[in-house]
């Protein structure tokens, strides 16, 4: 790897690693992250990887036109160092030594929708700190690269709409540049340590040995005691939200208006429920992946801490050939009963005619936003009303393929594909801003991983909770269609949030 | 061939997508970019077809009906979903709400077999995503395809090259799509 590293090119990046014998992710994060109570750790569990890491060496965050790329290390420092004169077509740039600020403001011009894919917004950003390393080699996915949040407002980078009344003061997008990791592939059942060496300058020995010394000291960490749980004394749970029964059934009615006038087909709406916690975030997200059983991930930021579930959206190629895939969910029933019962509602979510509609509409979006930023006759869709089955649910799902057109890449294409809440996307998107009241923010946005060599995941994050400060944030949602009743849609508010606020409660310290 | 596209938000670049297979030169445009900005591409680029496609209501189709009206009779135009509905409107039809909800559905549809529909089975299936309709045809237009409930799936008018279609060709559930999108290019190179 030495070898390597002395011949790699200034401007290289390459994975130092080493296998471990696999073991528990969860655990592995609780002894990094001191029970995930450290700031800037990240852990992303699927079915497929746990990917964790609590030393990140940058942080990029905006917020409008705003934006900062912060050094968490030393490393990050010597990475801002090497990103400096990139940010020209800013309309703003400090360079300091711990911290790149600057300003830019999402171009909008009168031009063809070819031409607008390619127009400066923050996604250029993400583009500069992604792929400034060039990858020397790459001998798994994930290995490095940016990891982190794009809030649901990322489209106003995209789209002129309306502003909610309400912010929780949540960063646009909060990302991290993972140079050191362990990722942990259960399929494979193999785990790894990994340290990234970022070749800025000449000292390329000194760079492999600090790779290595960082994997030492996350392998010392494996056979730690598990930091000690705080005690909470109960307290009485509490529980509000930012918008009452009355005004949900009245925008419920005047979103069923826009249906019935042609302008939208359907809407989800959201309101935020804002509740009291008392526990460890850490336990809350354990309680949450209990009831849940699904993807999941956690991350502890200067913002607060973010957790919630993973629906797979996104996958993008970075080789050559740029394949790109995304999947579309659809109804969801109960699973793992006995196996003809399992049958029984596999075989209704195949045939329920309002569903099947629905999701035909989804396959049907998915093939347009990938139409926009695939070549010309490459887009089709790999598999079409299938079932999954996962512990204690099974769910239909599509998946939608295509090639990326030559000169774009995964941000591209996250920007034609990115999660919807209605049909048309941007008529629903322009009227749920006029009656929601607060930011969705992460909630309904992505968490994502880019990999220098173009390699992108992503997943709409839902269930989410955000802890800020002593309160939990979560949100309600209800799907508006032309044949459901508003004054139901209350109602389905607080039931998609039941499992959030269980999570909270069971997670002790309330009463 | 040119085909110079209006998309009125989703379901326009399946579409697109469709006469780029076939060998097609595609511009997409939004249904809100400044019209003389349009004019302009449209002069440099030359189109020989102008496709004016997307879901939503009339109100929202941004200058879609001033293009419609700006150019018919000079370049070909077709307009699906919304597009079409212009084309219905602008020349004295009206618009109703679906009697059932069609979106995501298949009905079966019965043509006149000519121009688009052309060698297209007879009655076909299509997937639509609207819940709007078109109704009171004015005389300069013919109605050219209706479902099983009798309400308009198509339109073409009378003088000039113009074709409208309520039902998404590009959609998954519409097998003669690719067909049609054929026997358009066929009618245009004539």
């Amino acid at each position: 790897m030495l070898e390597k590293i002395k011949n790699a090119k200034i401007g290289s990046i390459l994975p130092v690693y080493e296998a471990i014998e696999n073991i528990d992710a969860e655990e592995f994060f609780i002894k990094l992250s001191n029970y995930g109570r450290d700031r800037n750790s990240v852990l992303i569990q699927t079915e497929e990887k746990s990917i964790c890491s609590v030393n990140p060496c940058l942080k990029i965050t905006g917020k409008n036109e705003e934006f900062e790329i912060k050094a968490l290390s030393n490393t990050g420092r010597k990475f801002l160092q090497f990103l400096k004169g990139d940010f020209k077509f800013c309309d703003k740039v400090e360079y300091g030594k711990n911290a790149i600020k600057g300003r830019l403001k999402p171009s909008r011009r009168n031009v063809s929708e070819d031409q607008r894919l390619r127009l400066k917004n923050h996604a250029d950003i993400l583009r500069a700190v992604a792929f400034k390393f060039k990858p020397a080699m790459a001998p798994f996915r994930h290995y490095g690269g940016l990891c982190g949040m794009l809030s649901y407002d990322f489209i106003d980078q995209f789209e002129d709409l309306p502003k909610n009344m309400q912010d929780l003061n949540e960063p646009d997008y909060e990302m991290y540049f993972l140079d050191s990791l362990f990722v942990v592939n259960h399929k494979e059942n193999k785990a790894y340590i990994i340290a990234n060496a970022l070749i800025t300058d000449e000292k390329k020995e000194k760079c492999y040995n600090e790779c290595l010394k960082a994997i030492e000291s996350c392998k010392k960490a494996i056979s730690k005691k598990n930091p000690k749980i705080r005690k909470y004394k109960k307290k009485p749970f509490q529980v509000t939200a930012d918008t009452p029964k009355e005004e949900l059934v009245q925008i419920a009615n005047k979103i069923k208006n826009h249906i019935f006038e042609g302008d939208i087909s359907q809407a989800s709406i959201s309101k935020m429920i804002i509740a009291n916690y008392n526990a460890e975030p850490f336990d809350i997200f354990r309680q949450l992946k209990q009831i849940l059983k699904a993807d999941m991930f956690y991350a502890n930021s200067e913002t607060g801490i973010l957790l919630g579930s993973l629906n797979s959206n996104l996958r993008v190629s970075g080789n050559e050939e740029k394949a790109f895939e995304a999947t579309i969910i659809g109804a969801e029933k109960p699973s793992s009963i006995n196996r003809d019962l399992d049958n029984k509602y596999e075989v209704e979510l195949k045939i329920n005619s309002r569903e099947i509609a629905k999701h035909t509409m989804l396959i049907d979006l998915a093939r347009n936003d990938m139409a926009k930023v695939a070549k010309a006759g490459s887009r089709h869709a790999g598999l079409l009303y299938h079932t999954e089955k996962r512990p204690n649910r099974q769910y239909l799902f599509s998946v939608v393929k295509g090639i990326l057109k030559q000169d774009l890449d995964a941000l591209h294409a996250y920007s034609a594909i990115m999660s919807q809440a209605g049909i048309p996307k941007m008529a629903a998107a322009r009227i749920l801003r006029q009656y929601e009241k607060t930011k969705r923010g992460f909630h309904n946005g992505a968490v994502c991983f880019l990999s220098p060599d173009g390699d992108f995941d992503s997943a709409v994050a839902a269930n989410t909770i955000r802890l800020k400060g002593n309160k939990a944030y979560l949100m309600g949602e209800a799907n508006v269609s032309s044949d459901s009743k508003p004054e139901s849609a209350f109602q389905e508010t607080e039931d998609s949030a039941r499992k959030c606020v269980d999570a909270i409660k069971l997670a002790g310290g309330l009463k | 061939m040119k085909a110079l596209f209006i998309d009125n938000f989703d379901f326009t670049y399946s579409l697109a997508d469709e006469f780029e297979k076939k060998g097609c030169e595609v511009l997409v445009y939004r249904n809100d970019a400044d019209l003389r900005v349009i004019d302009a591409a449209i002069k440099k680029f030359k189109p020989s077809l102008i496709v004016v496609s997307g879901s939503g209501s009339i109100k929202n189709s941004g200058n879609s009906s001033e293009i419609i009206s700006a150019y018919h009779g000079k370049i070909p135009i077709f307009g699906i979903g919304v597009g079409h509905h212009c084309i219905i409107s602008l020349f004295g039809g009206k618009m109703d709400k679906a009697p059932e909800a069609i979106f995501g559905k298949m009905p079966k549809i019965t043509h006149d077999g000519k121009t688009i529909f052309k060698k297209i089975e007879n009655p076909f299936q299509a997937g639509m995503h609207s819940l709007m309709v078109g109704s009171d045809i004015p005389y300069v237009l013919e109605v050219s395809a209706r479902n099983e409930n009798d309400a308009v799936m198509a339109v073409r008018h009378k003088e000039h090259f113009v074709e409208g279609v309520q039902f998404n060709p590009e959609s998954i559930l519409t097998p003669a799509g690719s067909q049609i999108i054929d026997n358009l290019l066929g009618e245009i190179k004539k």
